[in-house]
């Protein structure tokens, strides 16, 4: 049984870091698009919405991982501060409420104007 | 079915091998020798697989380009942050199973900010496939007005209701 769970750990750090090396090759060397990630909805403008998300969510994953990499002989995985939640949860509503008005906005305005 | 990757009916063959030798040869009761089997034969199918998807993706065969792209082009925010946070969360799952060997616990904290990233894609995905529905039924600028009774019957108008 050692054995057993020996292999099935080499064997899922092999597969799991075999994805993640090849998903982050990729968005490296332009294999997966990030081109326009931060553009606006309307063409050549800048969109803050989803600055600031990257923002927060890079933040946010950063410290997560710190935190599990400072004991990570934990029995269970970290807790994330209250305020970390609340903060990704109000980024993601700016960013989606921001979406929604530069994409619906134009056509709720036509429909009202008709 | 048709199996194109050689590799899959490898890893079969080696479970099935795998299978067959613990059970013959390997000491102890038979219980313990099913659960070695299980193990084995698992670990053989899963790890044999995964490594055929790895080359699938590798070898440009399984297209990962469209990964983070929107419909309308350009690269979509929810779906990466969505790809952050499942990586952060798996790869701190499975440090911690990788350092005590047990099955951490998963705190209601982590199940909420997964909950809130995925839930974010969705809502994003559905705000941009409304305004392509929007778009799709607003007839094109240059088009003549054609009188309603034209339309064919049952066919959807601009203002998102249908002909009777």
């Amino acid at each position: 049984m050692p054995e057993l769970v020996t292999l099935t750990r080499v064997a899922t750090i092999v597969l799991f870091a075999g994805f993640a090396i090849l998903v982050f090759t990729r968005l490296l060397n332009g294999g997966i698009s990030l081109s326009g990630l931060l553009a606006g909805d309307r063409e050549g403008t800048f969109s803050a919405g989803r600055a600031q998300l990257l923002f927060f969510t890079s933040s946010g994953a950063i410290g997560y991982l710190v935190q599990v990499l400072h004991d990570p002989a934990a029995s269970s995985l970290p807790h994330p501060p209250a305020a970390l939640v609340t903060l990704i949860g109000g980024s993601q509503l700016v960013y989606l409420v921001g979406k929604a008005w530069a994409v619906l906005g134009d056509g709720v305005f036509r429909n009202r104007r008709s | 079915m048709t199996i194109r990757n050689p590799l899959v009916l490898v890893a079969l063959a080696a479970a099935i091998f795998a299978a067959l030798g613990i059970g013959i040869w390997a000491p102890g009761d038979p219980m313990t020798k099913l659960k070695v089997t299980t193990g084995y034969t698992a670990l053989i199918l899963i790890f044999v697989l995964g490594v055929a998807v790895l080359l699938e993706i590798a070898s440009g065969r399984m297209d990962l380009s469209q990964l983070l792209s929107e419909i309308g082009g350009g690269a979509s925010m929810s779906r990466f942050q969505l790809l952050i946070f499942t990586f952060v969360i798996g790869l701190s799952f499975f440090l911690i199973v990788a350092e005590t060997g047990k099955f951490p616990a998963v705190p209601a904290e982590v199940l909420t900010l997964l909950g809130i990233s995925a839930s974010t894609y969705a809502v994003s995905k559905g705000i941009t496939a409304s305004a392509r529905t929007d778009s799709s039924k607003a007839p094109p600028p240059s088009a003549p007005s054609a009188p309603p009774s034209a339309a064919p019957k049952g066919e959807a108008r601009g203002d998102g209701s249908a002909n009777p």
